[in-house]
C-alpha cells in the first residue's frame, strides 16, 4: 500500500537530483519517508536520497519496493505548477502508480525491481578534509571550470587553511580559493583529487544554489557531497570517484 | 605434554623447542602427538587461528624427514627425505620460508618454488623442506618432477581452501596425486575451525583433532553508538567522541590501557587512507623515545623504494601508525610486522591477507568492512563466517594480554542485531568441495590423464574416489556419469585417445600442451576449431566442409562434436591469404569459458547482430543461424566483449570505452589481462599444429596487452613506456625501440611532458647508452623535427611536466575501487 500527496515542487527536485545518473530506479517505500539509491551504469556517480514522510503532505505506506522510469515520471511531474499538489497511488493489483495532478489523472506501468540495477553499498571511506560551503560556490567553480577543461581538481591546502578547486585547459586554466571566511566551515586535511566534470556537472544542476553543501575530500579518493532539499525534510548525498593517475 | 616425551622426533627439535622456551605443547599439539602425527600417522588438525597449527607442521615434517634412520642420535640434521609443505597464498610462501630458516642451523635445507609453471623444478629435489603453492605443485606433478615421488610428508595449510571456487579444486586435486603418487605419504592437514572437519578427516584418511583451545581467551563483540557489546551480553562504555568515527575510538581506547589494535578494511586504498587517518590518533600517546625509533624505522622503510606507497608509509609509521596488504614490499611488510611486535606501532590498517597466516596478534582486532566488492556478484558481498573469524582469531597476545576482544562496527540497532546474528553468534560454514563444476572437473580430468595418474576409465574413477568430492557427495553413480560425458568430450576433441581393445586412455600431444598450458579444454577446443577452420577456408577458396570427417567419427556417443561441425560452413572467402583480423581472434577467445563475457543489455542485441553481419567475414569459425537463440546470443555477447578488446587495441580511451559498454575500468584490465593469456595459449596451441597462423595472434596478443595499434607494438613493448608514452613518443618522431636507443635526449623528455625520472626509465629500459637526464631540456613535442635533433633548447618555460597530460590527466576510477 502506498498513497501520498506532495508538492510538485519537491517531488520535481527529489527526481532531479536522481535523474542525473540514472534513466531507472527503485523507490524504498519506508513508513518514514521514502528512499532511493543508484548508481550509474559505469559505477562512478552514485547517489544515496531520502524524502522524510514530513516532506509530504501526507503520505501512508506499509513498505514496499517500486521501480520506476525516471524521465518519464519526471514529464508527468512537470505537468504541474511548481504550487500544486500530486497524487501518487500504487495500485496493487495491477502493479500500476496512479498520479492525479488537479483532474489529470495518469497511469504509470512500473518496472520490476529486479530488472533494475542493484542497489550500490555506500562504501566506508575514510575522507580526510571537510567542508561546508555553499550550493552557488560549488556552482561557480563547476561553470568556470567548464569554461577551459574536462576535468576538476579539488583540493585542500592545509598550510593555508583553505579549500581551492583547479581546472587546466590546454591553453588557459582556472584557479578558485575559499579562505576559511568565505566557507561555512572547513576541517582541513590532506585531500585533492581529480574529477570528471561531466558527472559533477550534472550534480551540480541539482545543488540548489542556497544549499548548504556539506563536501567529504580525499586524496585520490571518492567525494562525497550531502545537502538538503524540501525544507530541510530531505537530503541527497552523492558519491563520485575519482580519476586516478595510472601512470 | 613435556616437550621431552614426544617421541620419534630428532633430538635437536627438543632442544630447540626448550631454546625457545617451550617446555609444555599447547593441549592441540598434544592431542597431535597423541594422534600419531609424528609416527607418521595422517591429521587433520581444526584449530583456532594462532593456537600452534605451525608447530604441528613441523613436528610432523622433521619426524618425517629423518625417521628412517635411527633418531636417537643427537649430532643429527642428517636427513634423507622431503616434506612439502602447501601454502594458499605466494606471499604466505616466503614468510613460512622464513619461519623454517631458523632449522638451517640444524642442517636442513628449505626452498621455496612458487614461480612460472611448466617446469620440474628438479634443484628442488635437494631440499629437506620445500614450500610451494598448490598451483606450483599441480603443476610440478603435471611436468613430471621425480622427486615428487620420494616425498616423505606433506603438509597442506589453510586447507579450509578446498572450498574456494577458483583454487578448491586444485588443492583438491594435488592432494589426492600426491597420495595416490606416493601412497606411504603422511599427510597433515592443517584448517581453521569449520563446521565438518571430520568430513576432511574421512577423506584423508587421517585422524582428527578438532578444537576450539585458544592459548588465550577471545571476546566477539559489536561496537554501536557508545558501547561495547559483548558476546557473553556485558556492555562497555566505549564513547566516540565529535569527529570521530568509531575505530579512531576504540584505537584511542585501547591506547589508554596500552595496547594496540588491527583493523581489517576491505581494500588496498581503504587500507592506506585508515591508516594515515589513524596516525593522527595514536601520534598524541607516543613518548619522546618512541618518536625517534619510529623516525628511524620510517627512514629505512623510505629507503626501500622511492614509491609512493613507501612513501606514505612512512609517514603514517612516524606517526605510530601503518597499513599492510599485499602490494607491499617483503621488506616493508616485514619491518611493519616488527615494528608492530615491538608495539611501536599501535595500529595496524590491513587487508585480509594479514588473517591469512601472519603472526601479528594484537589486544583489540576491529573487523571494519564486513562486506566486499566482489564483480562477478556485481555489488558488495558480505565476508564469510569462516573469514570474519580468523580475523577476530589475531585478538589477544598470549602471556601479555588477559584476553583478546574481536569487534564489528555498527551504525544502526539493525546492524547491530544483524551482525551479532551474522558474525558474532554464528559458526563457520562447513567446507564443500566445487571440485564437482565441469570446468574444474574437465581441466582435471585431462591432467590426471596426461600426467598419467590414470590410465583408462576405471583407473579415473579410482582416483577421482581419492578426492574430497567423492567423499561429501550421497548420489551415487553421479561421478561415474559425470566422468563418462567429460570423458566422451575430450576424446571427440582429439585431447585423450582410447585404444580400441583394452580401454586404455592416453592424452594426445595436443592434450599434453593443453593441460601444460593450464587452461579449460573447452577454451582449447574452440580456438583450436576456429584455427583450424581458418586455415582451411582460408586455403581452400571452395571449401564446403570444414572438417575432417574421419577422426572423430566412429564409436563417439552422439552430443559430442566439435562446435564446427554442428554448422554447415557458409563462409564467404574475401579474406584469400592474410591472415585473421585481430577482431576475428579476440572474438574467438571471448568465445571460451575461461572468458567472462560482457552482459548484453536490451536494445544491445539489434546493434550487434547488425555488426555480426557487417563483419562475418571476420570470425573464425561459422557464425550461428539467428534461429538458434541462445547460441546466436552468445554470439553476440562474445562480440560485445571482443570490440570492446578491439576498441583497446585501437587506443580508445579509459573513459570513453567504460561508457560505451557499461563497465568499470577494472572490468577492462581484467577483459585484457584474460584475453592476453588465451592469446598466448592460442598461439602456442597453433605452434603445436603447425598453423600459420601464429604470427597473426602473436600481434593481436601485443596489441590487447599494450593497448595499442600494430604501429606502436615495438615501443609499448619497452618496459614503462606504455600505451599514452608510447603514442606520444611515436608523435615526436620515435617510432621503434631502436629509435628509442638512438633518439635525442631532450626530444625523449618533451614527449614525456618533461617527466625526468620517467624519461631516465625509459631510456634505461630501452638500453640507451647515456639514460641520464642530467642538464637535458625538453623539446616541445610540435617543435621538434622528427628524429633529427636541432633546437634542443627551446621552450622549457611552458610550465608543464606537473604530471598532467593533454585530454585524459588520469583514468576515471571506479567506486568498486574503494
Amino acid at each position: 500500500m502506498f498513497n501520498a500527496i506532495v508538492s510538485a515542487d519537491t517531488l520535481r527536485t527529489a527526481l532531479d537530483s536522481v535523474s542525473v545518473l540514472v534513466e531507472e530506479c527503485k523507490l524504498r517505500l519506508e513508513e518514514d519517508g521514502l528512499e532511493i539509491r543508484a548508481v550509474d551504469p559505469a559505477n562512478v556517480g552514485m547517489v544515496d536520497l531520502s524524502l522524510s514522510a514530513a516532506a509530504f503532505e501526507s503520505y501512508e505506506t506499509d513498505g514496499g519496493v517500486i521501480g520506476v522510469n525516471l524521465s518519464r515520471l519526471e514529464d508527468i511531474a512537470g505537468m504541474a505548477e511548481a504550487d500544486q499538489l500530486i497524487h501518487l497511488e500504487l495500485d496493487e493489483e495491477t502493479r500500476k502508480l496512479e498520479i492525479a495532478i488537479d483532474g489529470l489523472e495518469y497511469t504509470l506501468a512500473l518496472i520490476d525491481p529486479d530488472s533494475i540495477r542493484q542497489e550500490p553499498d555506500l562504501p566506508d571511506l575514510d575522507l580526510a578534509a571537510e567542508i561546508i560551503l555553499e550550493g552557488r560556490d560549488v556552482n561557480r567553480a563547476v561553470k568556470a571550470s567548464d569554461m577551459v577543461s574536462d576535468h576538476i581538481a579539488l583540493g585542500v591546502d592545509e598550510a593555508e587553511d583553505m579549500f581551492y578547486v583547479d581546472a587546466e585547459g590546454d591553453t588557459d586554466d582556472v584557479h578558485f580559493e575559499l579562505g576559511r571566511e568565505d566557507l561555512i566551515d572547513l576541517t582541513a586535511g590532506p585531500a585533492r583529487s581529480l574529477f570528471s566534470l561531466d558527472y559533477l556537472k550534472d550534480m551540480n544542476k541539482a545543488i540548489p544554489s542556497d544549499a548548504e553543501v556539506r563536501m567529504e575530500l580525499g586524496e585520490e579518493f571518492p567525494v562525497k557531497m550531502h545537502f538538503d532539499i524540501a525544507e530541510g525534510q530531505g537530503t541527497v548525498t552523492y558519491m563520485l570517484a575519482p580519476r586516478v593517475q595510472s601512470d | 605434554m613435556d616437550v621431552a616425551d614426544i617421541p620419534g622426533v630428532p633430538s635437536w627439535l627438543k632442544e630447540h623447542l626448550r631454546e625457545q622456551g617451550i617446555e609444555e605443547l599447547y593441549p592441540p599439539q598434544a592431542e597431535a602427538v597423541e594422534r600419531g602425527v609424528t609416527d607418521g600417522e595422517n591429521l587433520v588438525a581444526s584449530v583456532p587461528t594462532a593456537s600452534g597449527k605451525t608447530l604441528i607442521a613441523e613436528l610432523a615434517m622433521f619426524s618425517a624427514i629423518t625417521d628412517s634412520q635411527d633418531n636417537g642420535g643427537d649430532d643429527s640434521g642428517e636427513t634423507d627425505g622431503t616434506a612439502l609443505y602447501i601454502v594458499p597464498l605466494r606471499a604466505l610462501a616466503s614468510e613460512k620460508r622464513e619461519e623454517f630458516e631458523q632449522f638451517e642451523a640444524y642442517g636442513l635445507d628449505v626452498g621455496v618454488s612458487t614461480g612460472n609453471y611448466e617446469s620440474d623444478g628438479g634443484w628442488l629435489a635437494d631440499k629437506d623442506v620445500v614450500v610451494a603453492t598448490s598451483e606450483k605443485v599441480d603443476s610440478l606433478v603435471r611436468n613430471d618432477a621425480p622427486w615428487i615421488d620420494n616425498l616423505d610428508c606433506v603438509v597442506a595449510d589453510e586447507v579450509h581452501l578446498v572450498d574456494d571456487g577458483e583454487r578448491g579444486p586444485t588443492l583438491e586435486v594435488t592432494l589426492a596425486k600426491l597420495r595416490k603418487r606416493n601412497p606411504a605419504l603422511q599427510t597433515v592437514a592443517l584448517s581453521a575451525t569449520i563446521g565438518n572437519a571430520d568430513a576432511l578427516a574421512t577423506w584423508l584418511d587421517a585422524e582428527l583433532v578438532d578444537s576450539t583451545w585458544r592459548p588465550i581467551d577471545l571476546k566477539k563483540g559489536v561496537h554501536y553508538g557508545q558501547a561495547l557489546h559483548l558476546e557473553d551480553g556485558s556492555q562497555k562504555r566505549l564513547p566516540v567522541r565529535d569527529s570521530e568515527k568509531q575505530t579512531a575510538a576504540i584505537v584511542r581506547d585501547t591506547l589508554e590501557d596500552d595496547g594496540s589494535t588491527l583493523v581489517f578494511v576491505n581494500s588496498r586504498r581503504n587500507a592506506e587512507a585508515a591508516a594515515r587517518r589513524l596516525a593522527s590518533t595514536t601520534e598524541p600517546h607516543l613518548d619522546s623515545e618512541e618518536r625517534d625509533r619510529l623516525a628511524e624505522i620510517a627512514a629505512e622503510i623510505r629507503e626501500v623504494s622511492d614509491t609512493e606507497t613507501s612513501d606514505d608509509l612512512a609517514s603514517a609509521v612516524e606517526g605510530g601508525a601503518a597499513f599492510h596488504h599485499a602490494g607491499l614490499s617483503r621488506e616493508h611488510r616485514s619491518l611493519v610486522e616488527d615494528a608492530f611486535q615491538e608495539r611501536l606501532v599501535k595500529v595496524i590498517s590491513a587487508t585480509p591477507t594479514l588473517a591469512a597466516g601472519v603472526n601479528t596478534p594484537s589486544r583489540r582486532v576491529v573487523v571494519r568492512d564486513w562486506r566486499r566488492y566482489d564483480g562477478t556478484a556485481g555489488g558488495m558481498q558480505p565476508l564469510s563466517v569462516l573469514e570474519v573469524h580468523q580475523m577476530m582469531g589475531r585478538a589477544g597476545r598470549p602471556g601479555l594480554d588477559p584476553y583478546g576482544e574481536a569487534l564489528l562496527l555498527a551504525s544502526s540497532h539493525d546492524e547491530l542485531d544483524e551482525l551479532f546474528e551474522r558474525y558474532v553468534w554464528a559458526d563457520p560454514e562447513p567446507v564443500r568441495s566445487k571440485l564437482a563444476a565441469e570446468p574444474a572437473l574437465r581441466t582435471h580430468i585431462l591432467s590426471t590423464v596426461a600426467s598419467g595418474f590414470a590410465n583408462s576409465r576405471d583407473e579415473l574413477l579410482e582416483f577421482l574416489e581419492a578426492t574430497l568430492y567423492a567423499s561429501q557427495t550421497t548420489e551415487g553413480g553421479r561421478l561415474e556419469t559425470v566422468v563418462d560425458e567429460v570423458i566422451a568430450y575430450l576424446e571427440a576433441n582429439e585431447f585423450l585417445t582410447r585404444e580400441d581393445g583394452d580401454g586404455h586412455l592416453r592424452a594426445t600431444s595436443i592434450g599434453q600442451t593443453v593441460s601444460r598450458l593450464y587452461l579449460d579444454p573447452m577454451s582449447a577446443a574452440e580456438m583450436l576449431d576456429g584455427l583450424r577452420e581458418f586455415e582451411q577456408t582460408a586455403s581452400q577458396p571452395a571449401s564446403r566442409s570444414p572438417h575432417d570427417g574421419e577422426t572423430a567419427a566412429d564409436g563417439e556417443p552422439p552430443g559430442f562434436e566439435t562446435a564446427s561441425e554442428l554448422v554447415s560452413d557458409e563462409l564467404d572467402d574475401t579474406d584469400d591469404s592474410s591472415g585473421p583480423t585481430a577482431m576475428g581472434l579476440y572474438h574467438l577467445v571471448s568465445r571460451t569459458p575461461d572468458m567472462y563475457e560482457l552482459y548484453l543489455r536490451s536494445g544491445d542485441e539489434e546493434e550487434y547482430s547488425m555488426e555480426a553481419y557487417d563483419r562475418e567475414d571476420e570470425f573464425l569459425g561459422a557464425m550461428p543461424s539467428e534461429f538458434e537463440d541462445s547460441r546466436f546470443e552468445d554470439w553476440l555477447s562474445a562480440l560485445k566483449t571482443a570490440r570492446l578488446l578491439e576498441d583497446w587495441a585501437d587506443e580508445c580511451e579509459e573513459g570513453v570505452i567504460t561508457d560505451r559498454y557499461g563497465v568499470g575500468p577494472g572490468d577492462i584490465r581484467g577483459k585484457v589481462e584474460t584475453a592476453s593469456w588465451l592469446l598466448n595459449a592460442a598461439e602456442r596451441l597453433a605452434g603445436e599444429q603447425g598453423l600459420d597462423v601464429t604470427p597473426a595472434i602473436r600481434e593481436a596478443r601485443v596489441r590487447v596487452e599494450h593497448g595499442v595499434r600494430s604501429e606502436l607494438v615495438d615501443l609499448a613493448g619497452v618496459r614503462g613506456v606504455g600505451r599514452k608514452r608510447a603514442r606520444r613518443l611515436f608523435a615526436a618522431g620515435i617510432e621503434s625501440r631502436e629509435d628509442l636507443r638512438e633518439a635525442k635526449k631532450g626530444v625523449v623528455l618533451g614527449a614525456l611532458r618533461g617527466r625526468e625520472k620517467t624519461a631516465q626509465n625509459i631510456l634505461e629500459n630501452a638500453g640507451h647508452r647515456d639514460p641520464s637526464m642530467d642538464g637535458v631540456a625538453p623539446v616541445e613535442p610540435d617543435e621538434a623535427p622528427p628524429a633529427t635533433g636541432g633546437g634542443q633548447t627551446t621552450a622549457n618555460g611552458a610550465g608543464e611536466g606537473t604530471g598532467e597530460e593533454d585530454g585524459s590527466p588520469a583514468d576515471q576510477s571506479s567506486l568498486g575501487d574503494f
